[in-house]
């Protein structure tokens, strides 16, 4: 099959109203136009990266194969002509079809895990995040979801960069919740570990801690600060009058009688409830299993036997045991 | 204290005017100011210390029912204290301070995140 670089003049190109890609049908949509609008920015910018394929109709014009949404990009941002490949290929319809989707099938996307280490990259370059936006075609919130990939908690970063997680939102939404929340979505310490979340799964354990968070329990663990910002805390609650105030009588009627987190654990029924973690430092499995071997003999207990006695214990199992033994040893 | 309400409020899932305005109905149904509380001036308007170290207001939303009990608590608060010296300090402002000074200070005051255990060389 020979092919041919041309650069062809848009009103010389037609659509092919059978095209497989069907989200073109709602380009008319705000969030489709929105994606086109960046995707014709870029072009504006840097150009057409990779050229239409094209194949030539009888009547001398040419009708598009694959490039669509570059076609009605280059069309938004006003260009005359575009580069396309002319390809040689029959008017039979399964010839057209099977050209049309070769490209999409072949074509590997970035992941989004990928996709989040080249943003980090470009930020950590001295990019502001606007200007990768702008650079990208893509809007300001999905680079900022994307930044904060690389600050998420041990826990969700496992899960994302593990595939377990598979948008960036849902790992910057879960990141933002509590971590009992955070285990729950994941189901840390179910049998029925779920192997994909999507962002709806975060959606709904947020709201339904929302709708149980209305109701105030005491006591409630409040947020835990850095030692710096814990600091400048105190700092800006010094106060150059004293108070002569007992809050205790305040405390019950602010947030209730005192009482276990019902809510969490009512949200915890269906899944048995994980044993609370003590947060550890990045050990090596070296480290790790030293750490183990010191603890037994420092306790006098025998090493604990995994899973699966010929591999090495997974980092879950390792960090599950060692939590539970530190928090005894407290 | 914005950034303590703002990580407050995000770990219950709430919006921050939501649990500004949650704090001030307790504090204006508890009335600790009654019991020892006293009304505290912001930071902002200690004017040296705002310029020394660049103290910023806090703005929330309030709704007119809640602008008026608000100003209804401010008037009660200035005619209690216009016999003393500190009457000058009473304002919407100090009120409103004083609401989120009590919930940090009092009824929900920050925890120091633990600090990480020093395993040293184990490798």
């Amino acid at each position: 099959m020979s092919e041919t670089l041309l650069q062809i003049p848009l009103q010389e190109l037609q659509v092919d109203p059978n095209q497989p890609r069907r989200e073109l049908e709602s380009i008319h949509s705000d969030t489709e136009f929105r994606t086109l609008q960046g995707l014709a920015e870029s072009i504006t910018r840097i150009g057409i990266l990779q050229p239409l394929r094209v194949r030539k109709l009888a009547q001398g014009s040419y009708q598009i194969l694959s490039g669509h949404r570059r076609f009605e990009a280059a069309k938004l941002a006003q260009k005359e002509a575009v580069p396309c490949i002319v390809v040689e290929c029959s008017d039979k319809p399964g010839d057209v079809r099977l050209a049309q989707i070769t490209e999409n099938v072949q074509r590997k996307a970035m992941t989004s895990s990928e996709l989040a280490w080249s943003v980090e990259e470009l930020v950590k370059a001295g990019l502001s995040q606007a200007e990768v936006a702008h650079k990208l075609g893509v809007s300001e919130s999905q680079i900022s979801v994307l930044a904060r990939i690389s600050r998420l908690s041990a826990l969700v970063s496992q899960a994302f960069h593990s595939g377990q997680i598979k948008s960036p939102r849902a790992a910057y939404d879960l990141d933002r919740l509590a971590p009992e929340l955070q285990r729950q979505v994941l189901g840390e310490g179910s049998p029925d570990k779920r192997s994909s979340i999507g962002q709806k799964d975060v959606q709904l354990i947020k709201d339904s801690w929302k709708f149980n968070s209305q109701r105030k329990s005491h006591p409630f663990v409040a947020p835990a600060l850095p030692p710096k910002e814990f600091t400048a805390l105190e700092e800006a609650l010094k106060a150059e009058i004293d108070d002569n105030y007992d809050p205790q009588s305040d405390l019950d009627s602010f947030f209730g009688p005192d009482r276990p987190l019902d809510s969490v654990q009512e949200l915890h029924q269906a899944a048995p409830a994980a044993p609370a973690l003590v947060r550890l430092p990045r050990l090596k499995l070296s480290q790790a299993r030293r750490l183990i071997q010191l603890i037994c003999y420092a306790e006098r207990r025998p090493e604990p036997k995994f899973s699966s006695p010929d591999r090495d214990p997974s980092a879950d199992e390792l960090t599950r045991w060692l939590s539970s033994a530190l928090k005894a040893l407290r | 204290m914005r950034d303590y309400l703002k990580a407050y409020a995000q770990s219950r899932c709430r919006k921050l005017d939501d649990i500004c305005v949650e704090i001030l109905e307790g504090f204006m149904t508890l009335r600790p100011f009654e019991r020892g509380l006293k009304i505290h001036v912001p930071m902002s308007l200690r004017s040296r210390v705002a310029e020394d170290q660049k103290w910023v207001q806090l703005n929330f939303f309030l709704s007119d029912e809640m602008t008026l009990k608000v100003n209804q608590l401010c008037e009660e608060l200035a005619a209690g204290a216009a016999a003393s010296a500190n009457s000058h300090y009473i304002s919407r402002a100090a009120v409103l301070y004083t609401a989120l000074y009590w919930f940090v200070k009092y009824m929900r005051p920050a925890q120091l995140e633990p600090a990480k255990v020093d395993l040293g060389d184990l490798a």
